[in-house]
């Protein structure tokens, strides 16, 4: 578990004294159960899963080379249906803060005139929460609770090139999550994203963006080592974006997220769609003499 | 279950749209730098075709439940000729069918009740065969012994430990000839009268209750009970409904407790699904394990009162 990603990653890092904004919503469904790569029609507890997030990624250029990052965000809700009718009238939504990334992202080698640079990052990722949520004096389910309760590392390495001929811009990007055990003793599994993605300025204001991630998730694990809910995972996603350049330096992204290739250790609620909306804003704090 | 294989009809366009892209069909309509894209977007499609397993019911909403005849009882195992007893059966199950005999005397019944009398003294086997919808079945007896004489049997009361100011029904269970009921208590109140009277006292303390029963014929028999008056709220008991099933099937946590104004708090260790809220909750998971489900209740005065019961959750 891990706060979901918004369509518009950092990859290179900020000049100095500039501080980037980016927010965003978004949507995700999950349905159909999948035990490896074979669909499970008409099975299952559960019928659906869906969320409604709210994001926020800041980022500040502390010297041309290093930018200080953190992301965060909220569930306005997180709901896990049955296919029981008796049971699915029983069940309530999640909500809440769900982790907080801080960390520090440094520019190993870079070439302006190209636009090439491989950057490297490594967070700190913590939890607001001590505690499980709670609705109606009831606990929520692992599913439901909006942050791990535990904190964990994020790593991540990102290559990105400007090819000056065709206006592509082209990047790689790894990043690696892990997790301690929570207040319940309970681990989530690692996580490892590697995103291909492809620019392209279609116009002045609009932008087109093209990734394909890979995201390998290992199992969830408690201390009797039992069968967990969520055994881990190995997807192949195609998340399309467009941004759109608005007045007063707002850009406009509008992106969906789309399984293509879907593996689920054991059997599990498999992904279905995500789509979303985010702003950013990049606000320079030089002084006149140094510009 | 029907076994489909993986040439879906997504397989078959993504195939056709690949195979026309890669052989030119689309040449004049579609400019190359969309061609470059729309190539690895349909193989990644095709990819994303899978096999498929299509189950005729879900086996999950498939709730078998085992015959558990879990108790046959009466509150009357005593009773004067002209009187009659009655027995409850409690059991779980699918689609139960009661059957109820006794070798002599007049016996009614009611599914899970059966209501028994005779003329003659005597002790008399009433039997109880419960049978589900799966061909299982389970009998199970009751002795109950008719007399002349005057019988007290004794009291029916939900707790003898009870909050300040609860009010507790209490039952006399005698029978015989035009009796009639005299209770006292050495505190608190008692308000009622005839076999079923109500007892509540505002103290905390140990309390005894006397019922004196008397027949026609002036014989009497006296029976007491003690009662414990306590402060705050009384936590009786946390059951598990079953405390043992495969997983994905359901257990009801219910908590019982004597108070007023109570609230109720549900945790899990390893967490679980926990559905419903309130004094009864329903325990559901996908996976094995042995879990601690922990219901904390909390009256308006802050009193606070933890128990725990432990499932167990086996593999399908």
């Amino acid at each position: 578990m891990g706060n979901p990603t918004g369509g518009q990653e950092q990859q290179s890092v900020l000049p100095a004294k500039h501080l980037r904004i980016y927010s965003f919503y978004k949507h995700g469904y999950n349905d159909t159960y999948f035990r490896e790569n074979i669909r499970l029609i008409n099975y299952g507890t559960f019928s659906h899963s869906l969320y409604d997030f709210a994001g926020l990624q800041l980022a500040y250029g502390l010297t041309h080379r290093l930018t200080l990052e953190h992301e965060t965000g909220y569930f306005l809700q997180k709901q896990l249906r049955y296919n029981d009718p008796q049971l699915d009238a029983l069940t309530r939504k999640g909500y809440g803060l769900s982790n907080g990334v801080l960390g520090l992202h440094y520019a190993l080698w870079s070439h302006p005139r190209s636009a090439t640079e491989f950057s490297v990052a490594a967070a700190l990722k913590y939890s607001y929460q001590s505690s499980p949520l709670e609705v109606d004096g009831v606990e929520m389910p692992v599913e439901l609770q909006p942050s791990t309760g535990a904190l964990g590392f994020v790593a991540r390495a990102a290559f990105v090139t400007n090819l000056s001929s065709t206006g592509l811009t082209v990047f790689l990007q790894h990043r690696f999550e892990t997790n301690r055990p929570n207040y319940r003793n309970y681990t989530f599994g690692n996580a490892h994203h590697t995103s291909l993605g492809l620019g392209m300025p279609l116009q002045t204001w609009l932008y087109a963006n093209l990734q394909l991630r890979n995201e390998y998730r290992s199992s969830d694990t408690t201390p009797s080592a039992a069968r967990l809910a969520s055994e881990g995972s190995n997807l192949l996603i195609a998340s399309p974006a467009l941004s759109f350049q608005l007045p007063a330096q707002f850009q406009l992204t509008l992106f969906a997220e789309l399984p293509v290739y879907k593996y689920y250790f054991g059997e599990q609620l498999s992904y279905q769609y995500a789509f979303g909306i985010g702003f950013s804003r990049q606000f320079s704090f030089l002084s006149r003499q140094s510009l | 279950m029907i076994k489909v294989t993986p040439k879906t009809i997504g397989f078959f366009i993504c195939f056709a749209v690949f195979g026309c892209l890669k052989i030119g069909i689309f040449e004049k309509a579609i400019h190359l730098p969309v061609k470059r894209i729309l190539i690895p977007l349909f193989t990644l499609l095709f990819l994303g075709c899978y096999e498929e397993i299509i189950y005729d019911e879900n086996p999950f909403l498939i709730k078998k439940k085992e015959l558990h005849f879990q108790s046959l009882a009466t509150q009357n195992p005593v009773i004067n000729m002209g009187t009659s007893a009655y027995i409850f059966a409690t059991a779980t199950g699918d689609s139960l069918t009661f059957s109820w005999s006794v070798s002599e005397g007049n016996l009614q019944t009611y599914d899970t009740l059966a209501k028994f009398s005779h003329q003659q003294e005597g002790f008399y086997t009433i039997e109880c065969t419960i049978a589900d919808a799966y061909g299982n079945s389970e009998t199970r007896s009751v002795v109950i012994h008719v007399t002349e004489q005057l019988v007290f049997t004794g009291f029916v009361i939900q707790d003898t430990i009870v909050p300040v100011n609860y009010s507790i029904p209490v039952k006399a269970i005698a029978s015989g000839e035009e009796i009639a009921f005299v209770w006292s208590a050495d505190g608190g109140e008692v308000t009622g009268e005839g076999s079923e009277i109500s007892f509540a006292a505002q103290a905390p303390g140990m309390y005894l209750l006397s019922c004196t029963v008397t027949d026609l014929a002036g014989e009497e028999q006296t029976l007491h009970v003690q009662i414990e008056v306590v402060d705050g709220f009384v936590f009786k008991s946390l059951v598990a409904d079953p405390a043992r099933l495969p997983a994905h099937d359901n257990a009801v946590i219910t908590a019982s407790a004597l108070g007023e104004n109570l609230s109720y708090r549900w945790t899990c260790d390893p967490p679980a699904n926990l559905l419903g809220s309130g004094k009864q909750i329903i325990f559901n998971i996908c996976h094995a394990d042995i879990f601690t489900v922990f219901c904390e209740i909390t009256d308006d005065k802050g009193n606070k009162q933890v128990k725990s019961v432990k499932i167990t959750v086996t593999d399908l």
